[in-house]
C-alpha cells in the first residue's frame, strides 16, 4: 500500500509540475503540441527512473560532498543515452525536441527527486517514485500541450479538429499563451485538490542551505504543517 | 584525507562507468544516425529520383563546377545524376533553387523547383516543360513577361548539364540549327544583346537567296544575316557602318574566308548611319565648338552599341562625339552622346532619349539631380572610369545601359584614333 502511495504521489498530490513548480522551462518551451509534450515526458520519465534506481542503488557509496557532482554525472549519462537512442530511432522527435532535451541534464524534477528522495530510499521505492513523477510530469505536459494545441491551432496531436481551427487563438501557442495556461492548471490543481496537497519532504536535511541557515526549524516544513 | 581520496575515487569510478555507456550506446546508434542523416539529405534527391537505390555525393570529384550547381549526386545503380542548383541572376537577389535529375542517357528525367522567391510567376508548367530534353533544350524557352528568371532557369539548367559533359559523365545533345544560329547571333552583333544575352532584334522579311534570313536590330546598331553557303549557315553581323564579321554554326570567326556570304550581308544591309546622318549631324552639332567643321567616321568597325560617329575640328582643336544606343529597361533603346577630347577625356555625355531614373535614385546615389549624375563622367577617360560610377540602386538595368554606352564610347574612339593615325 505504502508502494502504491509512493507511485500516485507524483501524479496529483506532488505533481512536480503543477504542484512542486518544478522543470517549468521545459514545460513551457516544450507543451506547443502534445507530440512534442508527451516525447519530453517520456524522455525525461526514462531519465528520472534510471537516475533514481542508480542514484538508490549508490546512495551508501557517494560520499556526501561530492554527491551533487555525482548525480550530475549520472544525470548527464542518462541523458545523452536518451538522445543518442531518439536521434538514432526517432529522429522527427529528436529534431522536435531540439535543445530541451540536452537540458533535461539541468531538470529540477531530475535532480529534485535524486536529492529528495533516491537518496534516502531503496530501490523499489526510487523506481517508483521515478515511475510516477514520470507519469505526473508526462501527464501535465500532454494536458498542458492538449489545451495549447487545441485552443492555440486548432489541432489535438497534428489532427486537425475542422469546427475549432477558424477560431484558434494563436497566442496561446506562444510563450505569452505558455505562462496563461500553466498559471491557470496551477490554479485549477490547487483548488481541486486543496490542502491535500503537501510538500512534506522539504526539510533541512538535504537542503543545500542547511549549513548556512541559522533558523532552528525549517519554514516550509512549518507552513506545511499549520495548514 | 580519507573522505577526500574516497570522494575523488567514487566520483571517477562514476564517470568511468558512465563513459563506458555512453561509448557503448554511440556504438550502437552511431551508424543508425549517420543513416538517418544520409536518408535525409538524399530525401530531396530522391523526390526527383524516386526509383534511385542510393546516391553518392560527387560534388567534390567533378572539375570547373560554376556557381550554379551547387552539388552533384550520383545515382548508384547508374541511372543518372541528381544536381542542386541555385541561381542569384534572376530579376530579385533572392536565390531560385532548383534540384534536376539528369538520366544516364542525357535527358531531363525530372526538376524541381525549391525555391522561388519573385513576386511574379512564370508558372507551375514550366519547370515541366524541361523533362525529356537533352543539353540542346530545342524544346524549351523563356517566358514572356517573366523573361529573367526563366532566363535563371534554363541557364542553371545549361550549367548543370555543362558541367556533365565537361567531366564526361553524359554525351551532349545535338542543337538544332534553329537553336545554333541563336547562340551565334551575339557573337555576330554583339551590340544589340540585353543583359541577360540574349540579342533583341526584330525580323527581316522578303530575304533573297543566299540570305535565308535577317535581322534588324532593334537599337538601330545593326544587321544580322543567315547566309547559306556551301559550308553550311553563316551568321553574318553588318554594324551601323556597313562593316560586317561573319561566324559559323560552332562560333568560329570566319570573315576571312566566308567572303561571298560577307558580301552577300553587306549589300542587303540598308547603311544605318548614313540613313540617320541629318538626325545625328543635328544632335551633335550643339555639342561641338561652333563653326567647327564636322565630318561623319564611314568604315568604323565596332560591333557594340554605336549607331554613329563624328569628329570635329576647330582650328588645332579636334573632337569626337560618339552615339550609342545600349538597350535599356524592358529593352527598350536609349540614345547617348559622348564626346571626347583628342586625348580620349569626356568632355560631354547627354542622353538624347529619357532615362528612366527617378528623383529618389539619384537621392540614393548622393547626387542631386540628373545632370549632375551625367556630370561625374566629365574629366574621365577610359584609364580613369570605373564601372561602379554608373550604378544606381534600383535603377540597374539604366544604369548597365550607361555603362555600356561607356564601354561601346571608349571602344569607339579607339578606333578612330587608329583610323586617324
Amino acid at each position: 500500500m505504502k508502494k502504491l502511495g509512493i507511485l500516485l504521489k507524483g501524479i496529483i498530490k506532488e505533481n512536480p509540475v503543477l504542484v512542486l513548480l518544478l522543470g517549468t522551462c521545459p514545460t513551457l518551451a516544450t507543451t506547443t503540441g502534445v507530440v512534442s509534450a508527451l516525447a519530453m515526458g517520456i524522455a525525461a520519465t526514462a531519465v528520472l527512473i534510471c537516475s533514481n534506481i542508480v542514484i538508490s542503488a549508490l546512495r551508501k557509496a557517494i560520499p556526501d560532498k561530492v554527491r551533487i557532482p555525482c548525480y550530475i554525472v549520472v544525470i548527464a549519462g542518462f541523458v545523452s543515452v536518451v538522445q543518442m537512442l531518439m536521434q538514432a530511432y526517432f529522429p522527427d522527435l529528436y529534431d522536435m525536441l531540439g535543445v530541451y532535451l540536452a537540458l533535461i541534464v539541468v531538470n529540477c524534477i531530475i535532480l529534485g527527486r535524486a536529492e529528495m528522495f533516491a537518496r534516502k530510499n531503496g530501490i523499489i521505492d526510487s523506481a517508483l517514485d521515478g515511475i510516477g513523477m514520470g507519469i505526473g510530469f508526462t501527464l501535465a505536459l500532454v494536458v498542458m500541450g492538449s489545451i495549447r494545441e487545441i485552443i492555440g491551432a486548432g489541432t489535438w496531436a497534428g489532427i486537425e479538429l475542422t469546427a475549432l481551427k477558424p477560431y484558434a487563438i494563436s497566442i496561446v501557442t506562444a510563450a505569452p499563451g505558455g505562462f496563461l495556461v500553466f498559471g491557470c492548471l496551477i490554479a485549477l490543481v490547487n483548488k481541486l485538490f486543496s490542502g491535500k496537497s503537501k510538500k512534506t519532504e522539504f526539510s533541512c536535511e538535504g537542503c543545500p542551505n542547511a549549513a548556512a541557515c541559522n533558523k532552528a526549524t525549517c519554514e516550509t516544513e512549518v507552513k506545511e504543517e499549520t495548514k | 584525507m580519507k573522505e577526500n581520496i574516497k570522494s575523488v575515487v567514487v566520483l571517477t569510478a562514476i564517470c568511468l562507468v558512465v563513459a563506458v555507456l555512453l561509448a557503448y550506446t554511440n556504438s550502437i546508434t552511431a551508424p543508425i544516425i549517420e543513416a538517418n542523416k544520409a536518408a535525409k539529405a538524399s530525401g530531396s534527391l530522391l523526390e526527383v529520383m524516386p526509383e534511385a537505390a542510393g546516391f553518392e555525393n560527387i560534388t567534390e570529384t567533378l572539375a570547373n563546377l560554376p556557381a550554379t550547381v551547387k552539388e552533384v549526386h550520383a545515382e548508384t545503380s547508374g541511372l543518372g545524376h541528381v544536381m542542386i542548383l541555385g541561381t542569384t541572376t534572376q530579376f530579385s537577389s533572392d536565390e531560385m533553387g532548383i534540384t534536376v535529375a539528369i538520366g544516364a542517357d542525357g535527358k531531363i528525367s525530372n526538376v524541381l523547383l525549391t525555391g522561388y522567391y519573385e513576386s511574379k510567376d512564370f508558372g507551375a508548367d514550366y519547370p515541366a516543360t524541361y523533362i525529356g530534353q537533352d543539353s540542346a533544350l530545342g524544346g524549351v524557352d523563356t517566358v514572356a513577361g517573366t523573361t529573367f528568371s526563366s532566363t535563371a532557369f534554363k541557364d542553371a539548367i545549361t550549367d548543370a548539364f555543362n558541367v556533365l559533359i565537361e567531366n564526361n559523365l553524359v554525351a551532349a545533345g545535338q542543337k538544332s540549327e534553329e537553336q545554333l544560329i541563336a547562340e551565334t547571333m551575339p557573337l555576330a552583333l554583339p551590340g544589340c544583346v540585353n543583359s541577360l544575352g540574349n540579342p533583341v532584334t526584330v525580323p527581316v522579311e522578303g530575304v533573297a537567296a543566299p540570305i535565308t534570313q535577317a535581322f534588324k536590330a532593334k537599337n538601330n546598331c545593326g544587321y544580322i544575316y543567315v547566309v547559306s553557303t556551301d559550308a553550311g549557315s553563316v551568321v553574318v553581323g553588318v554594324n551601323a557602318f556597313g562593316v560586317a564579321q561573319a561566324f559559323d554554326l560552332e562560333g568560329n570567326d570566319v570573315t576571312a574566308t566566308a567572303t561571298d556570304a560577307v558580301a552577300a550581308a553587306v549589300a542587303a544591309a540598308p547603311a544605318i548611319a548614313t540613313e540617320n546622318l541629318e538626325a545625328n549631324l543635328a544632335t551633335v552639332t550643339n555639342s561641338f565648338p561652333e563653326g567647327a567643321e564636322i565630318v561623319a567616321i564611314e568604315g568604323l568597325g565596332t560591333f557594340t552599341d554605336v549607331v554613329a560617329a563624328f569628329s570635329a575640328t576647330a582650328g588645332e582643336e579636334t573632337q569626337y562625339a560618339v552615339i550609342t544606343m545600349p538597350l535599356g529597361y524592358g529593352d527598350e533603346a536609349m540614345k547617348m552622346l559622348t564626346v571626347f577630347n583628342a586625348n580620349g577625356e569626356v568632355l560631354a555625355y547627354k542622353t538624347l532619349s529619357e532615362m528612366i531614373i527617378h528623383g529618389e535614385y539619384y537621392a540614393d546615389h548622393q547626387l542631386t539631380d540628373e545632370s549632375a549624375y551625367k556630370a561625374q563622367f566629365v574629366g574621365l577617360t577610359e584609364g580613369t572610369y570605373s564601372d561602379d560610377m554608373t550604378l544606381v540602386a534600383g535603377a540597374t538595368m539604366t544604369a548597365n545601359a550607361v555603362n555600356s554606352s561607356f564601354h561601346s564610347a571608349f571602344e569607339a574612339f579607339n578606333l578612330i584614333k587608329e583610323v586617324v593615325a
